[in-house]
């Protein structure tokens, strides 16, 4: 519970991919993404995958990238497993497949290792998302992290009056947890009724259309980055058609 | 004073609220009954009361969240600014009136600092360079700078409530309307973040209205005080007026100490008002001295005929102890929190049964932390915490909170079932106990405790200090030997305070272990406990209240402030021991006088 919290709180970084338009890091992420799905055979597979670790690197989130990435290897084993053992594939199809997978959450933890909620929440207005939605996500990535301050509180509390939350069967366990729920519920609400009061003091609504504080400006390493990608991307569909199958 | 004249001198209203009376709806009772209010700009007005008083009804009404947000019946007309709040829409209202609420954490939405402060502007659709140099031009004000990129969980509750201010200061508001901003602050930061406000009103000039229970240091500027009690005014002048009414304590309003001693003393300004600060109480006391002199053998300062109230409590206690057994001893404890934050380093503690022990410091400086090491919610990193002879890592939580009980510092995290008494069963029922001592536990519960009335109604419906006494009860209930209190004052008002000082003194007769986490030395300091002062994880003072919450400096570092009576005590000229409560002032202040040896100096 606690790593799940700690885990939604980004962490700033410094690098060269953090100091890209968050645009071209969407930009980066699709394409690797989409890479990583269309190529087919293990060579290109594993030039993508090549450039995906290396951009982690780049963006000195290594450490962050494995750890969550651990989670992709095991979806990926019980991928191959599932292929090769169970549903005859040939064994390098099931290679593939796996690493396929592997990669695709690779790129897509690219983008959301390196952007700031804040920076999310200004893509999300350049796409013309309607304000209410971009706020609405905006406060649920904001909370989470303390809702789940919340729960840990709450369990404190009432394991301290000695409640066991990991006795019993599984009906005595659902029912164990009555004693959280309630107090998180009551919590929640107190806590979005006064969110609605302080926004409503701060002019929320006033216009359909608020300005913003920052704006995203495409400086010259961000149009380079961009040609390099469409590059990348060229190249890649060019090499892909030639290997086929390794 | 210039306050005073300006307050007198006002030529223009910018509140006016006439006859206005509202009730919540679905509610039975009028949250504000008949209310009719004039302030003037530049005003500083304190609002006091109980909680439940109309203080933040009344407050509502000002930037339309009340009838525009919360729907009820609403009569009488409120102005602000010249403009009819029922007729303005929120969002105009909202650059009129600033509104600064109580909790830090509830009014920040953004992610980054600067970000949240842009709020507002971004939503009335300021141009963008606009904003830059206005939030720019705000944090420079508020010296939050260099907090500028920071995210929300990077902030202390200080700094939180300093981004708040921010965020509606950037709309220049004409009236900023303060709802409880220090309650959930430890006093160190209530008092830097009052300090802020007092400078941004001197240098900006804007009208401020706020509620808050710490009336010592907002007296000196105020320039009216307003106490409200069951949806009316009871009370509205200046506060050196208003101060000096009998039985203010009634209606939840906290005498500043000063204010407290000159009534206990019968000092009163030659204009028939008390003294509000150091100066003017030497002042007056001289005089009085003077007079009494004149026309001897009064004993000029005491009340009551005890001879010598301020026993030494805290050594007759530490004599009956004697050597006994210890309830809780800490060995070398180091906890690292999971990102490898050091919460406790090296913490090396003994408390001993029947002892009174309250562990102090600020927000965040590791005591939560080490209450949970207690019943082994938390297990050390390093070294060993031994409970009543149980090391911790060898027993579940379940089987030492049956001699272990914590009451958490929030009533509201804990209060789950549908009645009051299937609250109080709760840990009865975890904890095994026969169904016959259920019944009888949950009844002395309910009658010590005053709940009985409510023992089938849902602990939802209690007021916030029931609530607390519940919390209490249902952790007394299964009569546990140490018995934990983690800040049991925050968001209590001062009849619940009292309350709470008689349970801790009855738990200290019946030889119980008494630990209390708490913030708020006013609340400490008369209770005379052990203290033991801890600082980013660390413990750095152990030993009896007078001495080590009369050390300022060691209080400075560990930024805790001073107990009021101590500063008083000093600044008169008090001798060790300093008296633990107004009672005892006024006799020492008498015998000091008669002695001769009152300091004579004024500053």
């Amino acid at each position: 519970m606690k790593w799940a919290a700690t885990g939604f709180l980004f962490v700033r970084g410094q690098s060269v991919i953090h100091r890209l338009d968050p645009r071209v890091r969407l930009l980066l992420s699709v394409s690797l993404f989409l890479m990583s799905l269309v190529v087919r055979s293990i060579f290109m597979l594993s030039a993508t995958l090549f450039v995906i670790i290396a951009t982690t690197l780049l963006a000195r989130t290594a450490k962050r990238f494995f750890k969550s990435m651990s989670f992709a290897a095991v979806l990926s084993a019980i991928a191959f497993v599932f292929n090769f053992f169970l549903y005859p594939e040939p064994f390098h199809s099931a290679v593939i497949l796996a690493v396929r997978l592997f990669a695709i959450i690779g790129a897509t933890s690219i983008f959301f290792l390196t952007t700031t909620p804040d920076e999310l929440e200004l893509v999300m207005r350049w796409f013309r998302f309607p304000s209410d939605f971009v706020m609405v996500f905006v406060i649920a990535v904001r909370f989470v992290p303390i809702l789940i301050l919340d729960a840990l509180q709450i369990m404190d509390a009432q394991r301290s009056r000695g409640l066991e939350l990991e006795k019993g069967n599984f009906v005595k366990r659902l029912r164990n947890t009555t004693p959280v729920i309630v107090p998180l519920l009551a919590t929640a609400v107190s806590r979005s009724l006064d969110l609605a009061e302080a926004m409503d003091s701060r002019a929320y609504g006033a216009t359909t259309r608020p300005t913003s504080l920052h704006k995203m400006t495409m400086k010259r390493s961000d149009w380079l980055t961009t040609a390099l990608i469409v590059v990348g991307i060229l190249i890649g569909f060019y090499f892909n058609s030639f290997f086929t199958i390794f | 004073m210039a306050c005073i004249s300006l307050y007198s001198g006002n030529s223009r209203n910018i509140i006016e609220i006439r006859g206005l009376s509202f009730r919540y709806h679905g509610a039975d009772r009028d949250s504000l009954e008949n209310v009719n209010l004039e302030i003037g700009e530049r005003e500083i007005v304190v609002i006091a009361g109980h909680s439940g008083s109309g203080k933040s009804t009344l407050l509502r009404c000002l930037n339309g969240l009340i009838p525009f947000q919360h729907s009820g019946t609403y009569v009488g007309e409120v102005l602000v600014a010249g403009r009819k709040v029922t007729e303005s829409r929120m969002s105009e209202l909202a650059k009129s009136v600033g509104f600064v609420f109580q909790n830090p954490e509830n009014q920040i939405f953004m992610f980054s600092v600067e970000r949240d402060i842009a709020f507002g502007l971004e939503n009335l659709g300021f141009p963008r360079e606009e904003i830059r140099r206005r939030v720019d031009e705000i944090m420079d004000l508020l010296g939050i700078k260099g907090l500028a990129l920071r995210a929300p969980h990077e902030l202390s509750d200080g700094q939180k409530q300093r981004v708040a201010i921010a965020g509606v200061m950037v709309m220049r508001p004409e009236i900023i309307v303060l709802d409880e901003p220090t309650s959930l602050l430890d006093p160190f930061a209530a008092r830097e973040l009052l300090q802020l406000i007092l400078r941004l009103r001197n240098e900006l000039g804007m009208t401020i209205l706020i509620v808050e229970h710490r009336l010592d240091l907002l007296t000196r500027l105020a320039t009216r005080l307003i106490v409200m009690d069951r949806g009316r005014i009871m009370f509205n002048g200046q506060p050196e007026v208003i101060l000096s009414e009998e039985g203010l304590s009634n209606y939840g309003v906290l005498e500043p100490t000063i204010v407290r001693l000159a009534k206990q003393s019968r000092l009163r300004r030659p204009d028939g008002k008390i003294p509000l600060n150091v100066e003017d109480f030497l002042e007056v006391s001289k005089a009085d001295l003077f007079r009494k002199n004149a026309s001897k053998p009064i004993i000029p300062f005491l009340d009551q005929h005890s001879k010598n109230p301020y026993e030494p409590l805290q050594e007759i206690a530490e004599e009956s102890l004697g050597r006994h057994e210890a309830a809780v001893s800490f060995e070398g404890v180091d906890y690292s929190r999971d990102n490898g934050v050091a919460a406790l380093i090296g913490i090396s503690l003994d408390i001993r049964k029947g002892e009174t022990v309250a562990i102090m410091g600020a927000n965040g400086a590791g005591k939560s932390t080490l209450i949970r090491h207690i019943n082994g919610l938390l297990k050390p990193t390093h070294g060993k915490v031994t409970t009543l002879g149980v090391e911790t890592r060898m027993a579940s939580v379940a089987s030492l909170s049956r001699k272990v009980g914590i009451v958490f510092q929030n009533p509201n995290s804990q209060l789950f079932a549908q009645t009051v008494e299937s609250e109080i069963e709760f840990a009865l029922k975890n904890f095994g106990f026969p169904p016959q001592a259920i019944k009888e536990r949950v009844e002395w519960a309910l009658d010590s405790f005053d709940l009985s009335r409510y023992s089938d109604s849902s602990p939802m419906e209690l007021s916030g200090g029931e609530r607390k006494r519940l919390c209490i009860a249902l952790v007394l209930a299964w009569e546990p030997e140490i018995i934990i209190l983690d800040e049991p004052t925050v968001g209590q008002d001062s009849n619940q305070k009292e309350k709470l000082v008689e349970i801790i003194k009855m738990l200290g007769s019946q030889n119980k272990t008494v630990i209390i986490v708490s913030h708020d030395v006013e609340f400490i300091w008369p209770l005379q406990p052990r203290i033991v002062l801890m600082s980013h994880g660390r413990i750095v003072g152990d030993g009896p209240a007078q001495t080590v919450l009369t050390d300022e400096d060691l209080l400075n570092r560990a930024r805790v402030v001073t107990p009021q009576l101590v500063e008083l005590s000093k600044a008169i000229g008090l001798s060790r021991p300093f008296p633990r409560n107004v009672k005892e002032a006024s006799v020492k202040m008498t015998e000091t006088f008669e002695k001769g040896t009152m300091r004579t100096r004024t500053r």
